[in-house]
Formats: C-alpha cells, structure tokens, sequence
C-alpha cells in the first residue's frame, strides 16, 4: 500500500504529488527505490541511545545549505541499493555485538517510508528503534509511521520561516515542524534537536526554546553547539564560522529560562 | 575517495584552537579521541565498551 503511494507522493510537506514510480522526481529527486550512504554502529547521539546501528538513506527533502554531510544526504542516487533482508542481518548482528538501539535516518527517511515499512518488518521485534527525522512529513506520512518506532529523535532547526526559507529553501516550515513534534509527543518517546547556528541564537533558538518550553514542558532536548560550516554554509556570512563561546553561553542561559530539559 | 558498504566512518573538523568537532562518531574513533583529553567525561561515555566490544 505504501509502495502505490509513490504514484503521487505525498510522504513529505512539500507535497509534491509526483508519480515515483513512472520516474517522476519531486524536490527531494528521490524514485521509487531507496538508497543508502552509510550504516554503522556509532556513538555520536543522544547517550541513552548509543551505541546505535545507524543506518542513513540518502536523499532529503530538505536543502540545508550548511549541510554536514553534503551530497550523500541530499542525492537520492548516492550509496548503495537497501536491501532490507540483508540490512535487517547487519542490523541483528549490531545488536548482538551491543549496540542498543537501530536507528534510521537520513538524509531524510520520510521519503524513503515505502522502504522503511520494509526493513521495520525486517526487523526483529525486541529491537529498540529510532527515526531520526527533520520532522517535515505530511500528515500521510505520520499515519505510516503511528507506532513504528519507539524513539523519535526530531530536528527543530530554524525558529522562524524566513531563516528555513533562505537557508533550507522551505516554506511554512515552523508550523509544520510543531505540528510533527506535538504528534511525535504522543505516540513515542521523544528528543528534540537543534544545532545552534552561529548569528541564530535569537532568531532561530530563542523561538525554538520558548515554543518548547511552552507547548512541550519537559520535553528531552538536546542543543548541539558543534556546528561546522560545511557544504554551502559559505554563501551566507554568518555560517562562516562555528558558533562561538558567548553564544553558546547564551544559548544555555535561553535554555534554562525556559526550563527545558537538556540531554547529552 | 571510493567508500564501500561496510566500512566505519567518521569525519573530524580538527579547529585552530584545539577543539575538535565529529560526525559520525564511531566507538574506535571515540577511544582515539579519549587519549587525546582523558578528562572529557562525555567522550569517555561515549568510548566505554558495551558487551562484546563496538
């Protein structure tokens, strides 16, 4: 069922409504067969989730121009095909090795959900899952996903429309991340992220802390101040650099006045 | 650099005051970071064994 969606996809906010399957490509650029860039057992997230056997699909739908990982997040045709039995395999023996929890990402998973439905089903059943995700699905692609994952590790990038707009290429962007978030807040358990960008502490974290700390009190974040302009970061002044020493004082402080529960 | 599928990646932006950011941080590579600062409570949770070993 999920697979026929592709014939006018809808799995993302853009809503581009492009047939995936005759060939057809919506922004994300993605066809109907997922891709993969990286699968490994890491510890870089959140600590109660490492270590965690990642697995990144390729091609988002997002634009991020700051980026970090660059090309292979962003293009569908980068990496390898998914093969859900096999990756299923690789994802057992990371579990049995000590890996924690199985984490899907991107990229952006979301258009890849036809995929994902697969390789869950793959999955074995004990296994502690998590979708990392930019929190930019459709209200179809949150029906796909009701109680799929345990964990939803969710980014809250940009805390105004104009900042997503002119450095992700994104409209309506904060409305349809709140929505997502306070949804994701129901059904699972949930981190938000957000990586603080040099010259966005007000515009960007400050909307983003105050609107958690009102709508999701005690909601775990984690705020990420490792921040490095990479990819097409330099097209935009402030992103040129990495967040400073007083900015990232002030972000704590903007944390804790809003009270927000902070993770490592 | 050709990359196959199963091999481990991590990619470090080394700062010029010393500070160190990482992506994809994978065990070996937080033990390899460990020995730079022992004091780093939050790498040296992240380099701990689980297990068998990652």
């Amino acid at each position: 069922m999920a697979r026929a969606m592709l014939a006018d996809c809808h799995f993302c906010a853009h809503h581009c409504g492009v047939n995936r399957l005759a060939g057809d490509r919506g922004v994300c650029r993605a066809g109907a067969d997922a891709r993969f860039f990286c699968a490994q057992t890491e510890v870089t997230d959140e600590v109660e989730l490492i270590p965690t056997f990642a697995i990144a699909l390729s091609g988002c739908d997002l634009r991020c121009d700051f980026c970090i990982t660059g090309r292979e997040s962003w293009d569908p045709r980068a990496g390898w095909m998914l093969d859900a039995v096999e990756m299923a395999q690789r994802a057992r023996a990371a579990l049995a090795e000590g890996a924690r929890t199985i984490m899907i990402l991107g990229g952006e998973p979301t258009i890849h959900l036809p995929a994902v439905i697969e390789l869950v089903a793959a999955l074995p059943d004990t296994a502690r899952l998590v979708w990392k995700t930019n929190a930019h699905g459709s209200a179809q692609a949150r029906r796909l996903l009701d109680g799929m994952f345990d964990v939803w590790v969710a980014d809250y990038k940009f805390g105004n429309d104009g900042c997503a707009g002119r450095l992700a290429k994104v409209s309506g962007y904060t409305g349809i991340v709140q929505n997502n978030l306070l949804w994701a807040h129901e059904r699972s358990e949930l981190i938000v992220r957000h990586l603080l960008m040099p010259g966005h502490v007000d515009c960007c974290w400050r909307p983003v802390a105050e609107w958690l700390g009102d709508r999701l009190p005690g909601v775990k974040v984690n705020l990420r101040s490792g921040f490095w302009p990479a990819w097409r970061a330099g097209r935009h002044a402030e992103l040129a650099g990495t967040a400073r020493a007083d900015e990232v004082r002030q972000a704590e402080r903007i944390a804790g006045e809003n009270h927000l529960n902070l993770v490592p | 650099m050709k990359r196959t599928k199963n091999e481990l990646n991590s990619e470090l932006l080394i700062l010029p005051d010393g500070r160190i950011l990482v992506q994809n941080l994978t065990r070996p590579m937080a033990e390899l970071l460990r020995e730079l600062d022992p004091r780093d409570r939050l790498m040296a949770s992240r380099a701990k064994k689980i297990r068998k070993g990652i």
